[in-house]
């Protein structure tokens, strides 16, 4: 470094941009020697960087027979630096250049010195993120870049989600209806929460009652091709014995909405329609939690 | 777990609303049974104030039961069941118990205003240890559990009251 300070003292005159720009190609052809030589060398500007394990770094050294046009062994981070340096545009990436987990795919134009096209690297654990044009390209603004674009693609999730967030377009804006919309359901929640402590206390709570009214809206509900099977099926039901059950069982006959039982063949139990004709092992695993259950709902007054 | 043919049942909304009604209205069932094991309340004072303690029971029932409907692999379930555990914990051993220290990560490069952010950390239970891009899915998750939360119980309400 101490020859590159020379040799800009040389140089008062030029502007910084050029200074920077024939630091850069010294440099560059000073690594292109070395590389040759050592291959596996860390170069100067290496040195500076925090290198998370000797691994990614030999990846990074081992040269792609991709590369037909440029050097074999140029990492990219090199080249990216050069691209910079190309456009013209003046950013701090002459010292800093930090090792990074992001390789990175730059299309510029082709020129005497540089490379057009970098070849990805196929490794499974680098997230390949494509650097457009005229944008900065170092491991920093790459990496929050592809934080950001993984955030809007979650936002337009939550916009689908959310009612009426459609017309929203700005993320602040969209923040906005997430947190009222959370809110009011949870003001729902209470509010329904207060209505039902007010009525519960005059009833004692069956939930067969509140499965065997769900029943028939479940049954309207499911598609006329399973309707069918469902109607002749569900209604024979093993008969269980009545197992121990922590809820208490209200039997309202009045208030029972079941269909009459029919003699049937199958022997689809009732919660698989209620639940849908496709979730019956589902239904099993759930029978194996909670045992009492199925006891439960077949215990409803249908005596 | 025959998969094969069904929807995770921890992802399917239908299969969740089933688990989240079974086990909310036998929290309901045993919180009546307790509440008729104890003497009525004697005047209207103590009435009101046993209505208001119902109802923070039953909208604690309301959050437990879809919590543990939803199980423990998402981490706003997770919290939801950790508080709970430690409030039964508290008020087992009746003892001050500290806070449990929320780890809150700090994304400096978030240009979106902080006030927003937070104010969503807070309404999502465990958000507070989580950074942003996370958060969002378990708000979206969330927000489709609370929907489901707030239907069953409609429909709990519409039966009970006809």
């Amino acid at each position: 470094m101490l020859r590159f300070a020379q040799s800009s003292a040389n140089h008062m005159d030029l502007s910084v941009l050029e200074r920077q720009r024939a630091q850069l190609q010294r440099l560059y052809q000073q690594q292109q020697q070395s590389w040759h030589d050592q291959e596996n060398d860390c170069f100067d500007l290496h040195s500076v960087v925090s290198n998370s394990n000797d691994s990614s770094r030999s990846k990074a050294v081992v040269p792609k027979p991709d590369h037909q046009q440029c050097n074999s062994s140029l990492p990219r981070k090199r080249k990216a630096e050069f691209d910079v340096e190309e456009d013209g545009k003046e950013k701090g990436v002459v010292a800093e250049e930090e090792k990074s987990e992001i390789t990175m795919k730059t299309e510029r134009e082709n020129s005497s010195n540089t490379c057009s096209k970098v070849s990805e690297v196929q490794k499974p654990d680098y997230i390949h993120v494509r650097a457009r044009r005229g944008q900065a390209t170092d491991s920093h603004s790459l990496a929050e870049r592809a934080r950001r674009e993984k955030i809007s693609k979650k936002m337009k999730c939550l916009q689908d989600l959310v009612p009426g967030c459609y017309k929203v377009t700005g993320k602040a804006g969209m923040l906005d209806e997430i947190i009222n919309y959370v809110q009011s359901l949870q003001k729902q929640v209470e509010f329904l929460s207060m209505k039902l402590a007010a009525i519960n206390p005059r009833l004692d709570f069956s939930i067969d009652n509140f499965f065997a009214k769900e029943i028939p809206a479940y049954i309207a509900s499911l598609p006329a091709a399973q309707f069918e099977a469902a109607n002749s099926t569900c209604l024979q039901y093993s008969p269980m014995q009545p197992g121990p059950s922590n809820c208490s069982v209200d039997i309202a006959m009045d208030r029972s909405q079941m269909l009459p039982p029919r003699p049937g063949t199958s022997s689809l139990p009732i919660p698989e329609a209620f639940l849908d004709s496709s979730c019956i092992s589902q239904l099993q695993q759930l029978s194996g939690w909670e045992s009492d259950w199925p006891s439960s709902l077949f215990n409803a007054g249908f005596h | 777990m025959k998969t094969a043919n069904c929807k995770n049942p921890h992802t399917n909304p239908t299969s969740i609303k089933t688990r989240f009604a079974l086990r909310f209205l036998r929290a309901i069932n045993n919180l009546n049974n307790n509440n008729n094991s104890t003497t009525p309340p004697l005047n209207s004072h103590s009435a009101a104030a046993d209505k208001r303690k119902r109802c923070r029971a039953i909208r604690a029932a309301a959050y437990a039961s879809m919590a543990s409907a939803v199980g423990p692999n998402k981490a706003w379930s997770r919290a939801v069941l950790r508080k709970i555990r430690n409030r039964m914990k508290e008020t087992i051993k009746k003892s001050t118990r500290a806070g449990t220290a929320t780890v809150r990560e700090s994304n400096p490069r978030n240009e979106l205003s902080f006030g927003q952010e937070n104010e969503l950390r807070e309404l999502v239970p465990g958000g507070e240890a989580m950074d942003f891009c996370r958060l969002l899915n378990e708000t979206g998750h969330y927000i489709q559990c609370l929907r489901a939360q707030v239907q069953v119980m409609r429909k709990i309400l519409h039966y009970s009251s006809t």
